[in-house]
């Protein structure tokens, strides 16, 4: 046997979190420390996040759909989740300041701005095409109840064709930047310790 | 009296019973009164009852036995399905606490928790072991005893302490975190150059620089006589 034979055959996933603990994550069972060990590993991890995407695929099966709108309990106690449509003409508020588009056409070849409410956070989004077929998306997320809120305890997960793509923690502020993304349907999960808000975007309308 | 402490003072044979019609009201109507059901799991898991577990065993196996068939990963078990039907029921006992239990809000979360039980079994299986397995076949045929199937706890544990002592050696011989990258795309996770690339493309522009720093590494790999030591003593 080669040695990269042997090392693969000692080193394949040694430290991935088992399948049931990367389940309790994706339910939120995780307590903090956990849960930032394995969104850790997740944004390093293509085969654990393809394990995630499996466990989801395998629960929707016979699931019913998530809502629209209203918030609902999710399968634990105390956990929100929010479903936001971010295309639907109802969900979010186009800043007024959009001088760098010139029409509603251009908008959607050039960057789309919007800011969503989930309960008491405001989630806003820009989606900047960069030609051929990617774009880069920049995130913020505020609490109006309390703007000193941190978000240390926050992380997002982006889903595409069925994949979790990327999954990383959200800074202090609330920020994240998704770049290269391509410019297919996708769902970003915000999670927060006791709340979940899933913005779905269906793609661009032609 | 409440509702919930009426259920509470049920028999293990009447809350079975009632857990058993009220199951099959919601295959018919969709709609049931999960109070009978929930209970059963609670007696279970808080007040760790055997009988009540066997109780959820018996009143649960066709879903989960369903469930088992219909995972996508099953056909590609040499395994029966009552095998991970009894290992995902296995994985429920151990894993749900009394603590974990107080935090399912539901009778549908339970079930969720039970499917990804079942999920579990099937991946740490099929997934987890095979890839494994695959690397170790050329050393069964040696007549080596290298493969670890992790079956028992000792050799699990032996497994995960070599393999944390192979990556340490390694991050001595890497010369940068490029190196660390390749090392852990290629012997973690098993990436192809060619996904190195996709995944990398700020360290790595070009399928030939993986290769090329792939062989530089495992030259120095080679010549590391710890590392040299441990894998001998393992073939």
């Amino acid at each position: 046997m080669s040695i990269d034979q042997q090392l693969q055959s000692h080193l394949f996933r040694f430290d991935c979190p088992d399948p049931l603990s990367l389940g309790e994550y994706h339910f939120g069972l995780l307590d903090a420390v956990s849960r930032r060990s394995v969104q850790g590993h997740l944004s390093l991890c293509p085969l654990c996040r393809r394990e995630v995407a499996q466990l989801a695929g395998f629960l929707t099966q016979t699931a019913d759909p998530l809502p629209q709108g209203e918030a609902r309990q999710s399968l634990l106690e105390r956990i929100k989740v929010f479903v936001v449509d971010i295309l639907a003409p109802s969900s979010g508020d186009l800043l007024p300041n959009a001088a760098f588009r010139d029409s509603d056409e251009q908008m959607f070849d050039q960057t789309q701005f919007r800011v969503h409410r989930a309960g008491q956070y405001l989630v806003s989004l820009s989606l900047k095409n960069q030609g051929n077929g990617q774009q880069t998306i920049v995130g913020d997320i505020a609490n109006v109840n309390d703007p000193a809120d941190g978000f240390t305890d926050w992380a997002y997960h982006f889903w595409q064709e069925g994949m979790l793509k990327q999954v990383s923690p959200l800074d202090e502020t609330g920020t994240f930047i998704l770049e290269s993304t391509n410019t297919d349907p996708f769902e970003l999960i915000l999670t927060g310790p006791e709340i979940e808000i899933h913005l779905q975007h269906r793609g661009h309308e032609t | 009296m409440s509702q919930n402490a009426v259920v509470t003072s049920y028999s293990l044979d009447n809350l079975a019973h009632e857990c058993q019609k009220e199951t099959e009201r919601f295959y018919k109507s969709g709609r049931s009164d999960d109070r009978f059901c929930f209970e059963l799991f609670r007696r279970a898991i808080v007040d760790r009852l055997q009988q009540a577990w066997e109780l959820v065993f018996s009143q649960y196996t066709p879903l989960v036995t369903g469930w088992v068939t219909r995972h996508p990963a099953f056909h590609q078990s040499a395994e029966e399905r009552e095998y991970f039907v009894n290992r995902a029921f296995e994985r429920m006992w151990h894993a749900m606490s009394p603590e974990k239990f107080s935090r399912m809000a539901n009778l549908k979360a339970l079930i969720s928790y039970l499917k990804l039980c079942v999920h579990a079994a099937v991946i740490e299986h099929v997934e987890r072991r095979t890839n494994k397995a695959e690397w170790s076949e050329t050393d069964m045929e040696n007549d080596v005893n290298t493969y670890t199937s992790g079956d028992t706890a000792s050799s699990a544990v032996e497994s995960a302490m070599t393999a944390t002592t192979i990556w340490e050696l390694i991050t001595q011989v890497a010369k940068d975190d490029s190196d660390l990258v390749l090392a852990r795309c290629s012997f973690v996770y098993d990436m192809k150059p060619a996904e190195v690339v996709d995944h990398y493309p700020e360290l790595f522009t070009d399928v030939k620089q993986v290769y090329r720093q792939k062989e530089n590494l495992l030259a120095r790999l080679n010549r590391h006589s710890g590392l040299q030591a441990i894998l001998s003593g393992h073939a």
